[in-house]
């Protein structure tokens, strides 16, 4: 079964390969040199302890190059199996490997065909899990033309609640990342998920989706420092009623990073709340693109669903495309969007400095004020973002 | 405390101030008046040392310092305070968080250390009712959503927290209905004192009413044209600027 699964994804991803720049939804974004890169099963973790970022009231679970490195772990109401694991039949599958849709996507069968191991969590029917699940996704050690092929499936049983963590860090190989994270979120499930991306010379894709059913509760922030190519696809799939999602992304790019984000929001049930709000912050010469999409098809009735991006240019040479989208097909719902760009307040930065606060000062206090809102709907000062993005400006 | 000497200043490339004469010692209360863009406003935020404001000649002495060239943030420091006729407001940041910031990097730029924060509550709390507003606001992002005389006071709440030399209050009175105007009136009665000096821009002889000032200045076209005591403010609400205008013959 699964290895049918994988064989479909090859032969797909040998017709399709990597999207070129002509495909609309990578425009901006080159991914062709990904079809060139080599797979590698290496696991040489490079790092010292010190610098792997676990926490301690939290189970942690490391994921080095793609693979599971702490196999034992256990966590009580939750199950934690590596690919083997699935392979061997000691633990059912359930729906792995069905959440990504690869038909018409060579990213994602390019992962789906290649991974060489993967990490498979299922929290169970009506768990509360109070420590929150800490994922460190560490890319080390690798040569530049290497690929590697994370894989997380994630599963929450009815009326379980949990918080997941996911931090992908890197050192400063400069290798390629095709990462696939899916989730299932079952009736009345609560995810509380938190990703964290702080990569340096990589180029990655990251793909994100979800299937939720009836009453089900998400609430995401993914915040990314940028690297030197950094895409995520996020594909929400509202397959419930009574869902109520509230998705934040932060994109912080310097340099010469160039952060992409793509987002579909399909309401295919209605009566669903959805927000998602993307900010960006952009510094030098780097490049930042939102494109997102809110899709509500026909039978999803009282859907009510918010779409926002708002980006701030912190230097003349930092780049933004914003491109917030809506196809409504259905009658009844509430649906809006929306995209801002602008500069720093000169008149807010005059205000601020003629209270005695330096400009550098005054500067972190308005992005910060920016951001303020987005980041304080988290729970983020376990990984203390606050302090991290305090660093960043 | 603040003598302006010959003050010529452009914006954005256009002259609004033209040879600005002005002395305002330790303990007085000037005001200056003057029909809309005059430049009332100019002279306020170039005291303030807005960058948009470029003095192109003459001197700003203040405490026998030259300041035509420090920062905003070190005039600040040296105790200059603006109320700004528009309020800005700022999203995300806390008014309390605001108001903490500003009393430390003052205390920086004074090598004193940061202020306990308790300490500080208290002597916010204390202050608030002096203007009218209650604790909610301190909670709300700065400005954002109030009313424009809730601006009015949030300014001269810091202008209090702040304890400045010299406090430039540009029609801070504006937009205050009559009970309002009195309590922000009678906050910056109290806070007058020998030492500190007050630089008031206003339309209307309301205000000073309660204030006792000791010069009115009339503003024509960016140059003081008639100067006298508190008996002008009445005269030119009755006559208007065009009574200045015939008298000057301009
Ligand atoms: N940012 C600006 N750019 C160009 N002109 C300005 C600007 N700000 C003010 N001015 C001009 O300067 C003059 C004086 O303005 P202001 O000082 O605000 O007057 P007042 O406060 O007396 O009403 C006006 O003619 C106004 O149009
Ligand atoms: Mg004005």
């Amino acid at each position: 079964m699964l290895s049918d699964i994988r064989n479909n994804a090859k032969s797909i991803f040998s017709q399709l390969g990597y999207p070129s720049t002509k495909d609309e939804m990578w425009k901006y974004t080159n991914v062709k040199k990904f079809n060139d890169y080599m797979s590698s099963d290496s696991q040489q973790l490079n790092y010292q302890p010190k610098d792997i970022p676990i926490l301690d009231k939290s189970h942690n679970i490391i994921i080095c190059n793609g693979q599971l490195i702490n196999k034992d772990i256990k966590i009580s109401g939750v199950s934690i199996s590596n690919y083997e694991d699935i392979l061997n039949l000691s633990v059912p599958a359930e729906k792995f490997l069905q959440i990504s849709n690869f038909n018409n996507n060579g990213v994602l069968a390019h992962n789906t065909s290649s991974f060489i191991d993967a990490v498979h969590i299922v929290i169970n029917e009506n768990e509360i899990i109070d420590l929150p699940i800490n994922i460190i996704n560490i890319s080390s050690n690798l040569e530049n033309n290497i690929i590697t092929f994370p894989r997380v499936y994630i599963h929450s049983k009815r009326n379980s609640k949990a918080s997941i963590y996911i931090q992908n860090i890197s050192d400063s190989s400069r290798c390629a990342i095709n990462s696939v994270m899916e989730f299932y979120c079952e009736d009345l499930s609560n995810l509380n998920i938190f990703e964290l991306s702080d990569l340096k010379n990589q180029q990655i894709i990251n793909s994100i989706s979800f299937s939720q059913c009836d009453n089900s509760k998400i609430n995401f922030l993914s915040t990314v420092f940028g690297c030197e190519m950094y895409r995520s696809n996020i594909e929400i799939g509202i397959d419930g009623e009574g869902c109520d999602n509230n998705f934040g992304v932060l994109m912080l790019g310097n340099t010469n990073n160039h952060i992409d984000y793509h987002v579909n929001i399909n309401h295919n049930r209605g009566n669903s709340f959805n927000n998602f709000n993307c900010k960006s912050l952009l510094k030098d010469t780097s490049i930042g693109i939102f494109n997102g999409k809110i899709l509500v098809e026909k039978e999803s009735a009282g859907t009510d669903s918010r779409l926002n991006n708002n980006n701030l240019l912190l230097s003349e040479k930092a780049e933004i495309q914003s491109n917030p989208q809506l196809e409504i097909n259905c009658e009844d719902v509430k649906c809006a969007h929306g995209s801002t760009t602008g500069n720093l307040d000169k008149e807010a930065l005059f205000y601020l400095r003629s209270r005695g606060i330096s400009l550098n000062k005054a500067k972190a206090i308005l992005i910060h004020g920016f951001i303020s809102k987005l980041i304080s709907s988290f729970n983020s000062d376990i990984l203390s973002l606050d302090e991290k993005i305090k660093k960043w400006i | 405390m603040i003598t302006f000497k010959d003050l010529v200043v452009d914006v954005e490339g256009k002259r609004i101030i033209n040879e600005f004469n002005l002395k305002v010692s330790s303990g007085e209360l000037h005001v200056i008046m003057g029909p809309n863009g005059s430049g009332k406003s100019t002279i306020a935020n170039t005291i303030a040392g807005h960058p948009r404001y470029s003095i192109k000649s003459g001197d700003i002495v203040y405490k026998k310092e030259l300041i035509n060239e420090l920062s905003p943030e070190e005039r600040a420091a040296m105790g200059i305070f603006l109320s700004l006729q528009y309020p800005v407001s700022i999203p995300g940041v806390k008014n309390i968080y605001f108001l903490k910031a500003a009393v430390n990097s003052i205390r920086k730029i004074k090598n004193q250390d940061e202020i306990d924060t308790i300490d500080f509550l208290k002597m916010v709390r204390g202050i608030l009712p002096l203007v009218g507003l209650d604790e909610s606001f301190l909670h709300r992002s700065v400005n954002e959503g109030f009313s424009g005389g809730e601006k009015k006071r949030n300014e001269i709440l810091q202008m209090l927290v702040l304890q400045p030399d010299l406090s430039v209050l540009d029609e801070t009175d504006s937009g205050l209905d009559i009970d309002a105007l009195k309590i922000i009136a009678e906050g910056i009665k109290n806070y007058r004192n020998d030492s500190r000096s007050f630089i008031i821009i206003t339309h209307y002889h309301r205000m000073l009413d309660f204030l006792d000032p000791d010069y009115i200045h009339i503003l024509i076209d960016g140059k003081i044209k008639l100067s006298g005591g508190p008996e002008l403010a009445h005269k030119l609400e009755e006559k208007g600027y065009s009574w200045v205008r015939e008298m000057q013959n301009i």
